[in-house]
């Protein structure tokens, strides 16, 4: 499965393409839980989680065809 | 209204003259005159917006020229804000501007905006930010935001209702991020076409709303690419728990330096670190190297050398409030960096001006 990740996310992911297999992993927490553990530095990151073109709450489920975005917020203007 | 000057626009098929009198009749308010509000300010006055507001309390930097469009190099240490008007005029003297030019802050917010029909978010930092949101949200005054990091911009519409919703910037991110988590383009860098595209987005979106088109960016965020022209549109809604002030009255009351961790990490004097370090669980950190002078001999202290510090964090995991001194104030601005990134619950504080600054 792939991931896009945005903005300075692509710091601690370091590239803006993540891929990972789903496994065990049903939905969106469940993912944010497997990001963190991977990369702790998300722990203490603010951003948004889209999946399939649509901003994602927690319990939103997922599969191997969804398309998932991390987007963290901007400051420059 | 010279009906010629916007034949171009007016021909368009989904334009017209309604449109463009529609346009002339509206007001729109610009916060921030950098990288998005020079372009979307340009663009505004020259498509015909009857009256455009611009509020900024900056003055022109030699390192803004390159994006910041309106201004010239005779123009340096100038308010924006006068400059900005002085070249918008050129451009139209059909329409009226308006300067502001102050601070956006809780106190002006509400009167500022009153009398627009739409503002515009070109603001840099994340205080300000929220503190817009919250008083168009508060005000029900459409929003139209973008900002940048890098590369990427990001594009909204915000306080327009459609589909039973409104939706607005809260609906994205709910909190602000801890503080250094997100550069802004002093620190992150920016091209300037890059800041002109996403400021002719937002700007395209102003316009698009005011002659009511029905596919503005409402309920939805684009996210675009200048390097590689990918870009993406997110859908959201209105979240179930609306996380900023719900009312006027709660909206002043609200602290958004706070909210932002903008907080003031400095002590200044010795009687103010005297008082910090009166509370409990303190402690004063040198961060100079061992031999360095003078020695401190007003307060208790632990000596741990910028150089080492990363490797001895656990010594600090003891103390809640904490402050940083060296010679000058930049190797404990440094530390107090470094240390609040792994812990953002301590109180941590730097002498500014460094420990000579404070000796008798």
């Amino acid at each position: 499965m792939k991931l896009k990740i945005f903005g300075k996310l692509t710091d601690i992911f370091t590239t803006d393409e993540y891929n990972f297999s789903l496994e065990s992993i049903k939905s969106v927490a469940e993912l944010k839980l497997m990001l963190e553990k991977e990369f702790p530095k998300l722990k203490e990151t603010t951003y948004l989680v889209a999946v399939d073109g649509a901003k994602a709450e927690n319990i939103q489920a997922i599969s191997n065809e969804s398309e998932i975005a991390l987007l963290p917020p901007y400051s420059g203007g | 209204m010279n009906v010629n000057r916007y034949n171009r626009q007016i021909i368009l098929p989904d334009f017209g003259v309604s449109a463009q009198e529609k346009i002339a009749h509206s007001s729109v308010l610009v916060v921030g005159a950098g990288g998005l509000g020079c372009p979307v300010l340009q663009i505004l006055v020259s498509t015909g917006v009857g009256v455009v507001g611009i509020a900024d309390f900056d003055t022109i930097a030699l390192e803004n020229l390159h994006r910041q469009s309106l201004y010239s190099e005779q123009d340096v240490g100038l308010p924006k804000v006068i400059t900005a008007v002085e070249r918008l005029s050129k451009i139209n003297s059909e329409i009226e501007i308006i300067a502001f030019q102050e601070m956006i802050t809780g106190k002006n917010v509400l009167s500022m905006i009153h009398n627009f029909d739409v503002v515009v978010d070109c603001t840099d930092n994340f205080a300000t930010r929220y503190l817009l949101n919250d008083a168009c949200y508060l005000m029900k005054k459409p929003l139209v935001y973008a900002s940048i990091f890098q590369n990427e911009g990001q594009v909204s519409v915000f306080n327009v209702e459609k589909e039973n919703q409104i939706t607005n910037y809260r609906d994205l991110f709910p909190v602000p991020p801890n503080q250094n988590e997100v550069p802004n383009c002093n620190e992150a860098g920016v091209l300037p076409a890059h800041s002109a595209v996403i400021g002719t987005f937002q700007a395209n979106e102003v316009i698009k709303l005011l002659i009511d088109s029905p596919e503005t960016l409402i309920h939805q965020l684009l996210v675009f690419n200048t390097k590689n022209y990918e870009s993406m549109k997110i859908n959201f809604k209105e979240s179930t728990e609306k996380s900023g002030p719900k009312t006027l009255q709660d909206f002043l009351n609200f602290n958004y330096n706070e909210f932002c961790n903008n907080f003031d990490n400095n002590i200044r004097s010795h009687q103010e670190l005297i008082s910090f370090l009166n509370q409990n669980n303190s402690i004063l950190i040198d961060v100079r190297e061992k031999d360095e002078q003078p020695k401190i001999t007003f307060a208790k202290i632990l000596q741990m050398p910028l150089s080492s510090l990363e490797q001895n964090l656990n010594l600090l995991n003891a103390y809640t409030s904490i402050c940083f001194v060296c010679a000058s104030g930049v190797r404990s601005q440094k530390a107090l960096k470094l240390v609040k990134n792994h812990f953002p619950d301590k109180e941590i504080k730097h002498l500014k001006s460094g420990i000579k600054s404070i000796q008798q």
